[in-house]
């Protein structure tokens, strides 16, 4: 399953991953700053909420673009899978409306339950495995989408979605993807500042201590980076997930096993 | 089944219509209660269903969709004030 979801964002739907990405920039950058603001604020965060209502506001505005991204992403990922090669952007583009609409709903409710619950942190896998089941079971790929509705729309990830031992699994192997990524970015930055020691005229001084780890700021941005690496990967291997338990209830992965079986016999006959 | 889709013929076909029997390639086809069907044949369907529109619930489901935004932006920025003080 990860093979495949690696194999699928690397060879077939590269650039669509750069529009997740850059689709959701926008949304991580404001979500750090409001973090870091909370941080910065503390005990005295309740005496600015008017501030912090309106950075709030700015980043549920953000989070538009990036539900579209991740919806255009997905879809891509399920084309690339039936059609096992590039996709074209006239095709990954062609976003059904009302699957649009309810899988921006459920996003939706997902980033309040994230926004309710993240602070407890160990639930933080469990949230984003929910937010990417949203993604991966809406019926974006022309699917017959589900007559729309509140209930219809979150209901989609408990029933089309892998068992829950697959998708937990998935959450672990990610939240280690996660910490990896992190620590790789880290070393990154440090060792191109070491890098740039050399060149002259450079205020390594100031430079260590914007990039240094006594930067909360900067170990934000880090982590969002993080995220913004190891999702097209996470939302990949859902999809593959997803399909891959479609395909055994509805029998498709047998029919799929006996074509590939003639298509071999012919091609041994030949 | 045939190699290429019947509306596209440059592309490969990946299942059969259940309804008219026509090969359809992955963005003609359209999975309905786990059967394939075309375009044609589901656009007939949708049209024999009966209640709302497709459509009306749709606009109903964004406007919900809205509240939920406004809902999150006033969580989001409540929990923040409230984590921030008691961390």
């Amino acid at each position: 399953m990860l093979d495949e979801a690696s194999e699928l964002v690397v060879h077939r739907v590269p650039e669509w991953a750069a529009v997740l990405a850059l689709s959701a920039l926008p949304w991580r950058l404001l979500e750090v700053h409001f973090a870091n603001r909370l941080l910065q604020l503390g005990a005295h965060a309740p005496d600015y909420f008017n501030h912090l209502l309106a950075l709030s506001s700015l980043v549920s505005l953000a989070l538009l673009p990036a539900i579209l991204g991740r919806a255009i992403f997905v879809r891509a990922c399920a084309l690339g899978l039936q059609a096992r090669g590039r996709v074209p952007a006239r095709l990954a583009l062609r976003l059904p409306p009302a699957a649009l609409v309810g899988y921006a709903y459920a996003a939706l409710v997902w980033a309040g339950f994230f926004q309710a619950l993240a602070w407890t942190v160990l639930l933080v896998p469990l949230l984003a495995l929910g937010s990417g089941l949203a993604a991966a079971t809406a019926p974006l790929a022309g699917e017959a989408a589900p007559r729309p509705g509140p209930l219809a729309s979150l209901g989609l990830a408990l029933r089309g979605g892998p068992s829950p031992v697959v998708g937990v699994a998935l959450a672990a192997v990610f939240a280690l993807a996660w910490c990896v990524a992190f620590l790789n970015l880290l070393v990154l930055f440090q060792l191109g500042l070491w890098l740039a020691g050399g060149l002259p005229g450079l205020d390594l001084a100031a430079w260590s201590l914007a990039l240094g780890f006594g930067n909360r700021h900067f170990l934000l941005l880090v982590a969002a980076g993080a995220v913004a690496v190891v999702e097209p990967f996470w939302l990949a291997s859902l999809v593959v997930a997803v399909r891959a338990a479609r395909a055994r209830e509805s029998g498709e992965d047998l029919f799929a096993r006996f074509a590939e079986l003639r298509s071999g016999g012919v091609k041994d006959a030949a | 089944m045939p190699a290429r889709c019947f509306n596209h013929p440059g592309l490969p076909a990946v299942a059969r219509c259940v309804r008219c029997g026509k090969a359809v390639c992955a963005s003609c086809s359209t999975r309905w209660e786990g059967m394939h069907h075309c375009n044609a044949c589901l656009a007939a369907r949708r049209a024999a269903e009966p209640g709302r529109t497709a459509t009306a619930r749709a606009v109903g489901l964004a406007l919900l969709g809205l509240a939920v935004a406004g809902g999150v932006t006033l969580l989001r920025a409540i929990a923040g004030a409230i984590l921030a003080r008691a961390f």
